[in-house]
């Protein structure tokens, strides 16, 4: 990968690997630290990484990167931004609020693996490689995840 | 085909959402669960588990990367060198010029009007001998005595020597020179026997001698010095200069 090539990574992924790291960690300290982290050994490793394998190699070392920082800090866990400014807001919460507010009571792992699969528009086979599992195990983790948003929001709408 | 059921309801509605079911089969579905009221309520909830995309703001300027080339420092000096170097050049191009006239043997010039013949039992044999390592000029200048000069109305009379004479730069005497005083009057003073001494400021054996300490002569012809300067914003300012050029830096 030429030095070209990796700016024009950043300009493509870099958004894209904050976006899905700091929506599991919820710390936006810790999401740009991991995704600069990322980066950094993306230019270390230019030699070795071909252009067109760049946003998975990059997912999957921001990836560990996030688990060995949830490992290591516990996981410390803040409201979600959205939710901070809506906190104040005697309006009705909008489609998009609630479904993050039920995405954070997802484990990690589901949150994970449906966010790489309706963000990045991964496969399973993809989504496999990056986490570490098979597809089945991908497949049944994905239909936990919409299962459980499905059912906070019918939920939701039963209360209101 | 799959019928779908209260049992099944959330495997086939999941499947439908991820692209797992497609043709005739997903149409069918699709119409049974448009006709139950309780099904396409469930159906549309699925739909929204799909994460719709939203923007978050993070610069990425720091991410970018730009190779910088970092020079030891003995190459800063060598670049240096060659920049002052090349001003010494400059300032000296002239004088450059002139020394590789002397250092390579004389160019034979052609004149438009030709000089009077010179026979050759009129030349010292010892000047002779040296002639091809004169310039034509100062070949002329050997060859003469300088044991009279030549009177202004015979040079404005000859129209050959004029020209000849025009060649030269700073010319200070004119000789006239015969081989028998008793035979050559002024009147044939430009008849084949009779040279012709021009005297001029170039000193071959002079310039030879300086030419041994070639940088020495660049050097000590122009000048490099420092003064204050209260004029502009600069302190101090650094002149290069010889006599035809002058190059002010202000630092």
């Amino acid at each position: 990968m030429t030095e070209k090539e990796y700016n024009t990574s950043v300009d493509l992924h870099a958004k894209s690997l904050f976006r899905f790291i700091f929506k599991n960690l919820n710390v936006r300290e810790d999401a740009e630290n991991i995704v600069q982290d990322s980066f950094e050994s993306l230019w270390l490793n230019k030699d070795k990484v071909e252009f067109s394998k760049s946003k998975s190699w990059l997912f999957t070392t921001g990836y560990r990167k996030m688990i060995d920082s949830i490992r290591k800090n516990k996981k410390i866990v803040e409201m979600p931004e959205f939710i901070k400014e809506k906190g104040n807001s005697s309006a009705q919460p909008d489609l998009k609020s609630i479904v993050n507010s039920a995405l954070e009571k997802l484990p990690e792992i589901q949150k994970t693996v449906i966010m790489l699969r309706d963000y990045e528009g991964y496969d399973y086979a993809e989504i496999g490689k990056i986490t570490n599992l098979n597809e089945s195990q991908v497949k049944v983790y994905i239909f936990r995840a919409r299962q459980t948003l499905k059912n906070y929001l019918v939920n939701l709408e039963n209360i209101i | 085909m799959k019928h779908i059921n209260d049992d099944n309801i959330d495997e086939i509605m999941f499947q439908l959402l991820e692209g797992d079911i497609t043709g005739l089969e997903r149409e069918n579905l699709l119409k049974a669960i448009h006709s139950d009221e309780k099904y396409l309520a469930l159906w549309n909830t699925w739909q929204q588990t799909i994460l719709q995309n939203e923007e978050i703001t993070f610069d990425i300027s720091n991410l970018k990367r730009k190779t910088t080339i970092i020079l030891p420092l003995y190459i800063k000096y060598a670049a240096a060198a060659v920049v002052i170097l090349g001003l010494i050049i400059l300032l000296n191009r002239d004088s450059i010029k002139q020394d590789d006239m002397v250092l390579l043997p004389p160019k034979i010039k052609t004149f438009s009007n030709p000089l009077p013949k010179i026979k050759k039992d009129t030349i010292y044999n010892n000047h002779f001998v040296r002639d091809t390592f004169v310039p034509l000029k100062e070949k002329v200048k050997y060859m003469a005595d300088r044991s009279s000069s030549i009177e202004k109305s015979i040079i404005e009379s000859h129209d050959t020597l004029q020209n000849f004479i025009a060649q030269f730069d700073d010319v200070d005497s004119i000789v006239l020179v015969k081989n028998s005083p008793d035979e050559i009057t002024p009147e044939k003073a430009f008849e084949e026997e009779i040279f012709v001494s021009i005297s001029t400021d170039n000193n071959l054996s002079k310039k030879t001698k300086d030419n041994t300490n070639f940088l020495a002569r660049l050097i000590g012809k122009s000048s490099i010095k420092i003064e204050p300067d209260h004029n502009t914003r600069t302190k101090r300012k650094i002149i290069f200069e010889n006599k035809k050029y002058q190059i002010i830096a202000g630092f």
